[in-house]
Formats: structure tokens, C-alpha cells, sequence
């Protein structure tokens, strides 16, 4: 774990996905198929919306531009990124754990004797 | 290609929206609009799915600029615009169009919508009272005018305000 918090709180799915995007370079297209088919469909970027969240990540740091050969911009993730990532992850982690531990193996078909939790 | 030319007003652009989707589906696809003409081809129902944004600054900004750019590169065509006012289209075999796909950026836009359609209101509201209170016949009715567009101003604030709420109680529970 971090010692250096870049980010007090939870990511948004939507910036958590675009930060795993732009490990490799990519333009708006690219990282909207990205996040559209690592999700199976269930996470879709509006343009607008990615837009809007490059242009914070920018600001703070935590993604760059990159000189690419055709016309259009390229996204890359930045040092800071990759920790916020990472940091990140050990909170889902810890989400995980917790959640395993108590709910367990339980789907949501539950057992017989128990109420759904849901 | 054949064209149709519409001249319409609108004062809410989610309807505008709409009736850009409907005549869509009637097989006319809107190709430009410069006030209050809008022009449209005759192509295929259903061709296109269209959509109008409130930008934060005129076309001629380079971040207006940029943001164009950045949609062009994910397929989303721009047709004209109106002062900030932009319209868009996407080929509708591309999938389902939204620029906004969550709620704090949809919050941002309604925001922004609110803003302007305050100002209008408020202006409005205001020549409504200055006509009134002159007694000259031909203002009454300038009057009446201003006071019609300012309590359609007002319903589509109330509404976004509305929308915004709703958006903020979805976001206590998911993002």
C-alpha cells in the first residue's frame, strides 16, 4: 500500500477503467472500445462524459498527452496515475475480502434455510 | 440530394431535440441550421440519432474547438451551431448516442442549461414589467409576450431542477 494518498476517495468506474485504458497509449475512440469491450458491454462511455474526465485527469496530473504520428491526440497514463491505480485496487481489494468473508460463497440463489440478501 | 428547409422556434431544447429525432424517423435527417431555418435531407428513418449541447464557451473557442475535434474522433458528426447551442449526429447502426453517461456530467449540463435560461427569464420578466408599466397599448402586448417566454423559461428551469435532483438521489446510491 501507498504511503502518499493521491486520491482521498473512491474511483468512479467509468475513471477507473479509462486509467487501465491508457497503460498504452490511446486516442477518445480507442479508449471508449476499451473500456466498452474489457467490461463486456456493461460500461459505455458517453463522449461527452470522457471528455470531461480526461480533461480532470490532465489537470491533476495523472494522465498526459502524447505526441502521436496521425492528427489526433493520444492519452497516457503517468506515474501518479499508475499509484492512483493502484491504490485503488487495494481498496477494491479490501472491499472483495470483506465482502467474500461475510456474504462467502452465498449467489444469489441463496441457500434453503436464509433469507436473500438482497 | 433533395432538401427541406423548416423554419421553426424553440425555446426548449429537449423538445428541439426530440423533434430532430422524430423527423429523423420520418426519413429526414437534419444537415445544418443557421436560425430559425433548419435544413434536412431525405434519407433513410432512423438514419441518425441527434442530439443538442450547451457548450461552455462559443464555437470559435479553441476548447469548443478541441471538445468538436475530440467527438469527431468517436464518430460524432457536427452539423452547426447557435451561438453556444451545438448540434450533433451519429450513425444510429453505431449503437445507441448519449454524450453523457453519467450523473455528475449530465448535472454539469443541466446546470449550465439552468444559467442561461435564467438569464433569458429574468430579462424577459423584466421588459414584461417595463411594458406594463408604460399604459401604451401596442407594449401591452410586447408585454404579454415577454411574460409568456419568461413562464416557458421558468418551467424548463423548474424541470432541469427537477432532473438535477433526481440525478443527485441516483448518485447517494451508485456514481
Amino acid at each position: 500500500m501507498s504511503t502518499t494518498n493521491t486520491n482521498p476517495g473512491a474511483l468512479t468506474e467509468a475513471v477507473f477503467y479509462i486509467l487501465l485504458s491508457l497503460l498504452q497509449p490511446l486516442h477518445g475512440y480507442g479508449i471508449m472500445q476499451f473500456v466498452k469491450e474489457i467490461s463486456q458491454g456493461r460500461v459505455e462511455l458517453g463522449p461527452g462524459t470522457l471528455y470531461g474526465a480526461l480533461n480532470t485527469m490532465l489537470e491533476r496530473g495523472w494522465i498526459e498527452y502524447l505526441p502521436s504520428a496521425d492528427r489526433k491526440k493520444e492519452y497516457i497514463i503517468t506515474a501518479r496515475g499508475r499509484t492512483v491505480l493502484a491504490d485503488e485496487l487495494d481498496r477494491l481489494r479490501e472491499l472483495l475480502r470483506n465482502g467474500e468473508e461475510l456474504i462467502g460463497g452465498q449467489t444469489r440463489a441463496a441457500s434453503k434455510d436464509s433469507q436473500t440478501l438482497y | 440530394m433533395q432538401r427541406v428547409k423548416i423554419r421553426k422556434l424553440f425555446i426548449d431544447f429537449e423538445a428541439e431535440e426530440k423533434w430532430l429525432n422524430q423527423k429523423s424517423a420520418q426519413g429526414l435527417q437534419l444537415i445544418y441550421y443557421c436560425f430559425p431555418t433548419y435544413v434536412f435531407t431525405k434519407g433513410q428513418p432512423g438514419e441518425y440519432i441527434y442530439r443538442i449541447e450547451l457548450l461552455d464557451n462559443l464555437i470559435g473557442h479553441p476548447e469548443s474547438q478541441a471538445y468538436i475535434e475530440f467527438l469527431a474522433d468517436t464518430g460524432v458528426e457536427f452539423l452547426a451551431s447557435h451561438v453556444r447551442w451545438a448540434y450533433f449526429r451519429k450513425k444510429a447502426v453505431e449503437g445507441p448516442f448519449e454524450l453523457y453517461s453519467d450523473a455528475a456530467s449530465k448535472i454539469t449540463h443541466y446546470k449550465r442549461i439552468i444559467t442561461l435560461t435564467g438569464v433569458f427569464c429574468i430579462i424577459n420578466g423584466f421588459w414584461a414589467v417595463n411594458a406594463f408599466t408604460r399604459h401604451l397599448p401596442g407594449l401591452t402586448v410586447v408585454g404579454l409576450g415577454n411574460l409568456t417566454v419568461m413562464i416557458l423559461t421558468l418551467s424548463i428551469i423548474l424541470r432541469s431542477l427537477r432532473k438535477i435532483q433526481s440525478l443527485k438521489k441516483e448518485q447517494a446510491l451508485n456514481e
